[in-house]
């Protein structure tokens, strides 16, 4: 086997992979966790507007009829999106030892973190949500977005029981 | 006197070059193909050929094409030599590889009922990774008796963990390495593993009496 492979490697028939191959493949899987990471942020940013721009997470103290109504609020698609950013940007990563060498549940809780701290920065203390909302109602955006500020301003009933 | 600089031994590598080549470690050989010495890679090929068609054969159990397949691997860990890290065993580097193929093989035989939507579920919760010492020598042989008899009962992620710990004597985290899974996960699946195998070889002896 030594000898056929060592022939195949002198015939040109196998080829090291170029370092420039393996620095190219870093920066780009670096840039898609990046861009990932920074989506996620930004989706649970919407999903804090959702549930704060009209009042909506107060809903939970109102017993059972609440608990109806914000499940009936809640932007699940958001949701949805997020957790597949979460798969992923896991699937990206896992050939980084930081990734695999820890239960997997360490790496969701972190992801929670992160992009839950992000998210409420970014609602809380920016004006972004404003901005994309001017543009959306502007016809500037495409239309699912301008549905989900229009979504997030539908008042749940003064009284949900 | 001969001229034992210039002349042909095995490979067209003059005979005191393969003793040189011989005294350096598995990661000073990788990194020196790293920097382009391709009749160096020859070495690595003979020191892990054996132990490669050893794993293939006790993983895969029964396939005529595991020479086929352990060739496959020093192809693609020459193509992806410079990928490798010389800071870390060399020895985990090629198991994985080794792994990636033989698991790609037993996939068309589809017979790993662990794995679940691509990832395991034993990966998902932390584990303890503290690695015990290895077991008397006396328990270890009777271990290697029995993983000889019956692995082809047992899953083959239970089966793959017992040749790597037992056989191929790698610690938990070169095993971690090689699996891409927790040091945790790896005790709690060799744990798993061994009381598979024991019940096995239980189930086997009732058998034949």
């Amino acid at each position: 086997m030594k000898e056929r492979i060592l022939s195949q490697i002198k015939k040109g028939d196998i080829v090291v992979r170029s370092k420039q191959y393996l620095y190219v493949r870093m920066v780009g899987t670096a840039a898609l966790a990046i861009l990932a990471l920074g989506f996620s942020i930004l989706i649970c940013n919407f999903i804090f507007f959702s549930l704060f721009a009209e009042h909506r997470a107060p809903l939970l103290g109102y017993g059972p009829p609440g608990y109806v109504l914000f499940i009936q609020f809640f932007p699940w698609p958001l949701l949805i999106a997020d957790i597949m950013l979460l798969v992923f940007l896991r699937y990206l990563l896992r050939t980084f030892q930081f990734t695999y060498r820890n239960p997997l549940l360490y790496f969701v809780i972190g992801f929670l973190v992160l992009v839950g701290f992000g998210g409420i920065l970014v609602n809380q203390t920016t004006g972004f949500n404003r901005r994309v909302e001017f543009e959306a109602h502007r016809g500037h955006l495409p239309p699912p977005v301008g549905r989900f500020f229009d979504d997030a301003h539908r008042a749940p009933p003064a009284r949900p029981w | 006197m001969p001229d034992v600089l210039h002349n042909e031994g095995h490979c067209g590598v003059p005979p005191i070059l393969m003793l040189v080549e011989t005294t350096l470690t598995d990661e000073q050989l990788a990194r020196n193909v790293q920097m382009g010495d391709v009749d160096i890679f020859a070495e690595l090929v003979g020191r892990f050929e054996a132990k490669l068609l050893r794993y293939g054969r006790k993983f895969l159990s029964g396939r005529e094409d595991i020479e086929d397949i352990v060739q496959e691997v020093f192809i693609s860990a020459y193509e992806h030599i410079q990928e490798y890290d010389p800071g870390r065993p060399f020895s985990s580097w090629i198991y994985r590889i080794a792994h990636n193929n033989f698991v790609n093989a037993l996939r068309k035989k589809s017979r790993n009922p662990v794995r679940f939507f691509g990832f395991e579920l034993d990966t998902v919760i932390p584990h303890s990774s503290h690695a015990p010492e290895r077991e008397p020598e006396s328990v270890q042989l009777e271990m290697r008796t029995l993983i000889e008899k019956g692995l082809s009962k047992i899953s083959d992620s239970y089966a793959e963990i017992l040749i790597l710990y037992y056989l191929e004597d790698f610690s938990y985290q070169e095993i971690a390495d090689i699996l891409r899974i927790p040091a945790g996960t790896v005790g709690v699946r060799l744990q798993r593993a061994r009381v598979a195998l024991k019940k096995n070889a239980l189930e086997l002896h009732d058998a034949y009496e």
